[in-house]
C-alpha cells in the first residue's frame, strides 16, 4: 500500500508540472465557461456536456493515461527494477492520473454545476462520467505502458475512434442483418458493451428520462429502468479486464 | 549469492549470449568488461529479471528465479540495487523528490538516504531539477539512489561513464566499501578503468564469460576466444 501511495503521489506531482496538463486545465475552465455561455437554453446544456465528455473528455482521458504510461516506460529499467508490484504500479498511476482527471472534470463542469438549478440535473451524470473516463484513462495507460511512443499514440487514437464512433457505425451496418432483426437484445447488448455506448445511453436516458415502449422486450425494459447501474457494471467489467490485461502486458515486458 | 548459469539469449536471429555463466559471492566485486554489443548489458538485465533468457537459469540464494512468479522477483529485488546504463530520471523532478520517492519505494528513512547526497556531492543540488543537472551529476544521483539503502546485491551498468576521474576514484572506493560490508557487486566497465585491488575481472566475448587475463587482440582490444571462465 505504501508503494502504491508513493507512485500515486509521484504521478500527481509530475502531473502538476506537466505542460500538457496545465494547458488542458486552462482549456477545461475556458471550455466549461464557453459551453455555459453558448448553450441555447438550460435544457440543452446537459446534452451538450454529454457530447463534450463523450468526444473530448474521452480523448483527453486516453491521452493523459497514455502520457503517464509513456513516462514510466521512459524510466524503463531503473523503474521496473524497483521492488514495485505490477498492481501497485498500475493502481498508483491510475490514482494519480485519475485525480488529475477528476480535477479537470471539476474545472470543466464546475461553471455549469454551480449555475443555479443545474446541480440536480447534472449530479446523476457525475458517476457515469467518472466511470466512463476511468475506462478511457486505463485504456490509455495500458497502451502507454506497453507500446512504443508512435505506435502507442496511433493505438490510442484508434481505440478512441472505435469507441466513440467506429463501434456504433459497425453496429448500424450490422443492424440490417436478419440475426439482429430477430434478436434485438443482441443489438442492445452490443451497444452497451462499448463503454462509450453505455455512457451515451445511460447519460441521455438519465437526463431525459425516456420511457421504454418496445412491446415484448421485458429485458430491454429492465435494462432501461436500471440503465445507470447497467452502465456502471459495464465500466466495472472493463476496468477489471483492462487492469488484468495491462498487468499481464507489463509483466511480459522486457527492458 | 547469485548465479547465472548457462544463459543464452538471442534477439531475432542474432545470438547475444551463448551459455554465459557468472557467479557472485557475498563480498565479491566483479567487474565485467567487453566490447560494445558483446552482451554485457543483456546479461545484467537477465540477472535482474528485466529480460527473460532463452535458456539457462538465474539463482538467488539457492532459489531459482528464472520462470518464477513476479512476486518472487519482487521479493529478491527488495535487497537489490540496480542501475542501468541510461538512468533516464524524469527531467521535471527535483533531486530531493527523487530521493523521497526511492526512500518510500525502499521503505527507508529519507533522512538517512540524504547522507548519500552528501557523499555524491549533490547536497547543494537538492532543490534542482534533473533537467538542470549535468550528465555526471545525473549519473552520481543514479548511484546514490542505487546504493543508499545498502543492498545485498548491487548491479551497475557502466556506472563510471560520464564521471570525471575524481568521481571515478570515489566510485571505486564506494564499491570496495560495499563489498567490505558483505554486498556482492557486479559492474560493467571499460577495459582501462581501474577498480582497485580485490576486484575480480571477467570478460564478455562472443556471448560467453571468460576469465582474465585475456589475450590482446591488438591496440586497445581484447581477443575473441580467450579461455573459458566457467566457475559454476
Amino acid at each position: 500500500m505504501n508503494r502504491l501511495l508513493a507512485v500515486f503521489r509521484w504521478d500527481l506531482m509530475l502531473g502538476i508540472r506537466n505542460r500538457f496538463m496545465q494547458v488542458v486545465a486552462i482549456a477545461c475552465v475556458m471550455g466549461g465557461s464557453a459551453l455555459l455561455a453558448a448553450a441555447p437554453g438550460r435544457d440543452t446544456l446537459p446534452m451538450l456536456l454529454i457530447q463534450v465528455v463523450l468526444f473530448f473528455g474521452s480523448l483527453f482521458a486516453f491521452l493523459i493515461g497514455w502520457g503517464s504510461g509513456q513516462q514510466a516506460r521512459q524510466q524503463g529499467a531503473f523503474l521496473f527494477a524497483q521492488p514495485i508490484g505490477t498492481a501497485e504500479l498500475i493502481g498508483g498511476k491510475l490514482l494519480g492520473t485519475g485525480s488529475w482527471g477528476i480535477l479537470l472534470l471539476a474545472l470543466f463542469m464546475g461553471p455549469a454545476v454551480l449555475r443555479a438549478g443545474m446541480i440536480e440535473t447534472l449530479l446523476p451524470l457525475v458517476g457515469l462520467t467518472l466511470g466512463f473516463l476511468l475506462v478511457c484513462l486505463l485504456g490509455g495507460l495500458g497502451i502507454g505502458l506497453v507500446a512504443t511512443p508512435v505506435s502507442g499514440l496511433m493505438a490510442v487514437l484508434l481505440a478512441w475512434a472505435v469507441s466513440v464512433a467506429g463501434w456504433e457505425i459497425g453496429l448500424l451496418v450490422l443492424s440490417e442483418s436478419r440475426l439482429i432483426e430477430s434478436t434485438p437484445w443482441v443489438f442492445v447488448a452490443l451497444l452497451l458493451v462499448n463503454p462509450a455506448g453505455a455512457f451515451r445511453i445511460g447519460a441521455m436516458i438519465g437526463v431525459e428520462s425516456v420511457p421504454f415502449d418496445a412491446e415484448g422486450l421485458e429485458t430491454g425494459r429492465w435494462v432501461f429502468a436500471h440503465i445507470g447501474a447497467v452502465a456502471m457494471a459495464v465500466f466495472a467489467a472493463w476496468v477489471s479486464v483492462l487492469f488484468a490485461a495491462i498487468a499481464r502486458g507489463v509483466n511480459r515486458q522486457e527492458f | 549469492m547469485i548465479v547465472a548459469n548457462g544463459i543464452s539469449k538471442a534477439y531475432a536471429s542474432r545470438a547475444v549470449l551463448d551459455r554465459a555463466s557468472l557467479e557472485l559471492r557475498a563480498g565479491e566485486c566483479v567487474v565485467l568488461t567487453g566490447d560494445n554489443g558483446s552482451g554485457k548489458t543483456t546479461l545484467l538485465h537477465v540477472m535482474v529479471g528485466l529480460r527473460r533468457p532463452d535458456a539457462g537459469e538465474v539463482r538467488w540464494r539457492n532459489r531459482v528465479l528464472t520462470g518464477a512468479t513476479h512476486r518472487a522477483w519482487r521479493e529478491a529485488r527488495e535487497t537489490w540495487g540496480f542501475m542501468p546504463q541510461q538512468v533516464n530520471l524524469p527531467p521535471t523532478a527535483t533531486v530531493s523528490e527523487l530521493l523521497r520517492l526511492h526512500a518510500r519505494l525502499r521503505r527507508r528513512d529519507p533522512v538517512s538516504a540524504r547522507a548519500w547526497l552528501e557523499r555524491t556531492g549533490l547536497a547543494d543540488a537538492e532543490s534542482r531539477r534533473v533537467s538542470e543537472l549535468s550528465g555526471g551529476m545525473q549519473q552520481r544521483l543514479g548511484i546514490a539512489l542505487t546504493l543508499f539503502f545498502e543492498p545485498d546485491l548491487i548491479v551497475m551498468d557502466e556506472p563510471a561513464s560520464n564521471l570525471d576521474p575524481g568521481w571515478r576514484g570515489a566510485l571505486a572506493e564506494w564499491a570496495a566499501e560495499q563489498c567490505r560490508r558483505g554486498a556482492a557487486m557486479l559492474v560493467t566497465s571499460q577495459l582501462d578503468e581501474s577498480w582497485g585491488p580485490g576486484t575480480i575481472r571477467r570478460h564478455c566475448t562472443a556471448g560467453r564469460i571468460v576469465d582474465w587475463p585475456i589475450e590482446p587482440r591488438g591496440p586497445g582490444g581484447p581477443a575473441e576466444g580467450a579461455r573459458e571462465g566457467d566457475r559454476a
